[in-house]
């Protein structure tokens, strides 16, 4: 799915180079993307450690399942983030696309306010959500339930500046 | 009353082109703020969602299929399937379909299938004069055949989806019957088309071409059966066997294939995250509507009104198929996998189904839905790859989906066809 080609009734991006702010994003998205290869990379490692340890060391490792599993709450936040950026979330565009193009373009601005709305949301209430389990700590691994919350301020702030920079795009490159 | 508010906003995210994943995550926003509670439950249904360890096989089989494309044993799979069927009527037809069915159940995409296989045999279908919608037909008609076919992950999540009493061995034994009836449906549609247009057929290459093709495909056919194996025999769970998947496709990528080198691991990596950051992210979203859904009570709305309708199993059967086929048209198949199984899987077992069985059908009908329009992923990459118009391929493609249905009603109807495998293994 991720081989859906980008929708081609989305306004093209501007010719002229990205600002600071726009260098700024692509950066971020770049860094998170090397993040979420690496967690991937990182995941296969501690469960080949699982195995190894049970089989060989006749030991499995306690704390393994448990790190994996937050692991790939970090890489599904992280990654559909990017994916928000590189405009790969699959959508149902069979109806948008027969609207009339003032339509289009309408549905597609308030596709892009609701979706940063949604990454506000994410940084706001997991901050909070973060907050409140701050005292917990997860026993297998001996840190802050926190942790497993963090993805979602990050993830939503990227989704809001990805969405906040696609709108922006769209504006300048309109005369 | 919440229910509507969840269902509209969706509908009407969803027609105005919101991508799936946010519809599903704004339409239960929408109905928590309804009911007046914190969006904290969102992300806390987002959380728990993605945070359970049967999931890990996910991301580790889709990366492990990745290896695998692009390690050398796709093409392998090509050549020894097109020294098995390639002078059969309709050759590079038939070559498709078997290809499908032995790489697709490694990677255990239709997306990835369709790219893969469509990619090297689409340009040579349309070569040796096929007709382009002809070459499209098949490579994405076959391509769901390793939804059903060891290791798909779509039938983990399935697994986790129906809760206890359905086993991940018994599911991966009990597509595999399906995967290759649908195979040889397949291929008898591929055969009539091709007669019918007159295709040409080519010389049998010789028992000797197939022997070689075999051995040089036989490490990748050897995964499926060290996985299989390996979860059916107790000797690891289904996510160490993801993980040994990924293990082994690298070995072999590395070192027998020689293939791979350190910068394309890290670019198999990276698209192999991208995809699986879609699908987690996806199923994310869609715990929380499933949340949503099984809090307004719509599992029992919906028994209660196929039980005001029919009580006849047939049709209740008849029905589910439908809805699930519609379903699977409009929606991704992962989102709708959590969604349907509360929904319909207690209807099912009312009427006597095996959950297992039920599963398989329940794939086998999201699979026809990723070649269908309007969502039909898998359709939409195929006319890519073919360089055709949908419109062209959806005029001729009926045969194909008669396979496919066919199929599915034998899954329906008789559940030995699912059964049997798991039964004669256990």
């Amino acid at each position: 799915m991720t081989d859906v080609p980008n929708d081609p009734t989305e306004p093209k991006p501007p010719a002229r180079a990205p600002g600071p702010v726009g260098r700024l994003l692509n950066g971020a998205a770049a860094v998170t993307q090397f993040f979420c290869t690496a967690l991937m990379v990182v995941m296969t490692v501690i469960i080949s450690w699982q195995i190894f340890g049970r089989f060989i060391l006749n030991d499995t490792p306690k704390w393994s399942e448990q790190l994996a599993g937050v692991l790939m709450v970090y890489l599904t936040l992280l990654g559909g983030a990017i994916a928000v950026k590189e405009g790969r979330h699959i959508a149902l565009t069979y109806f948008r696309d027969r609207f009339p193009v003032k339509v289009r373009e309408a549905t597609w601005v308030i596709c892009h306010l609701l979706v940063l709305g949604f990454g506000l949301v994410m940084l706001v209430y997991g901050v909070k959500m973060a907050q409140l389990v701050q005292a917990w700590t997860i026993p297998t691994l001996g840190v802050s339930t926190s942790v497993n919350y963090w993805p979602f301020p990050v993830s939503g702030a990227l989704i809001a500046a990805f969405s906040a920079q696609a709108l922006v795009r769209a504006w300048s490159n309109t005369p | 009353m919440t229910l509507t508010v969840l269902l509209v906003t969706f509908a009407v995210l969803l027609l105005i082109g919101m991508p799936i994943s946010f519809c599903l995550a704004l339409s239960s926003l929408a109905a928590i703020f309804f009911l007046d509670l914190s969006p904290l439950v969102v992300l806390q249904r987002i959380f728990a969602g993605v945070n359970v360890f049967a999931l890990i096989a996910i991301p580790f089989f889709i990366y492990s299929g990745e290896i695998m494309l692009h390690g050398g044993a796709s093409e392998r799979m090509v050549r020894f399937a097109r020294a098995l069927v390639g002078h059969w009527r309709g050759g590079l037809g038939q070559v498709n379909v078997l290809t499908s069915l032995l790489f697709g159940g490694i990677s255990g995409s239709a997306i990835a299938g369709v790219s893969a296989v469509g990619g090297v045999l689409i340009p040579k279908m349309k070569e040796q004069g096929y007709d382009a919608d002809y070459a499209v037909n098949v490579t994405v008609s076959a391509s769901t055949l390793g939804l059903m076919i060891p290791p798909s992950h779509n039938m983990i999540i399935y697994a986790i989806a129906a809760g206890g009493g359905v086993s991940v061995g018994t599911l991966f034994l009990g597509g595999i019957l399906p995967g290759f009836v649908t195979a040889a449906l397949l291929m008898v549609a591929a055969y009539a088309v091709a007669r019918k247009r007159g295709y040409a057929t080519t010389a049998f290459e010789g028992w000797a071409m197939i022997g070689h093709s075999f051995l040089a495909a036989t490490p990748g056919l050897l995964m499926i059966l060290i996985i299989v194996g390996g979860i059916r025999l107790g000797i690891f769970t289904p996510t160490e066997a993801s993980a040994i998947a990924v293990v082994y496709g690298l070995a072999i990528g590395f070192w027998v294939y020689r293939e791979l080198g350190i910068r394309s691991f890290w670019k198999i990596t990276s698209n192999a995250t991208r995809t699986v950051a879609s699908v987690l992210f996806l199923i994310a979203a869609a715990s929380a509507f499933g949340w949503v859904l099984a809090v307004s009570d719509a599992p029992a709305a919906v028994a209660e009104f196929m039980s005001s309708v029919t009580d006849n199993k047939i049709v209740a059967l008849l029905m589910i198929n439908a809805a699930l086929l519609i379903l699977g048209a409009v929606m991704d198949m992962a989102p709708l996998i959590i969604i349907a199984t509360p929904i319909f899987l207690p209807i099912a077992q009312h009427f006597g189904m095996d959950p297992h069985q039920f599963g398989v059908m329940l794939i086998m009908n999201l699979g026809v839905g990723l070649i269908t329009p309007p969502v039909g992923t898998a359709l939409f990459v195929g006319c890519a790859v073919g360089e055709t118009k949908m419109e062209a391929i959806m005029r001729t493609i009926w045969p194909f989906y008669l396979a496919h249905l066919g199929a599915i009603l034998l899954v329906t109807f008789v559940p030995g066809f699912t059964l049997w495998i798991p039964e004669l293994l256990s």
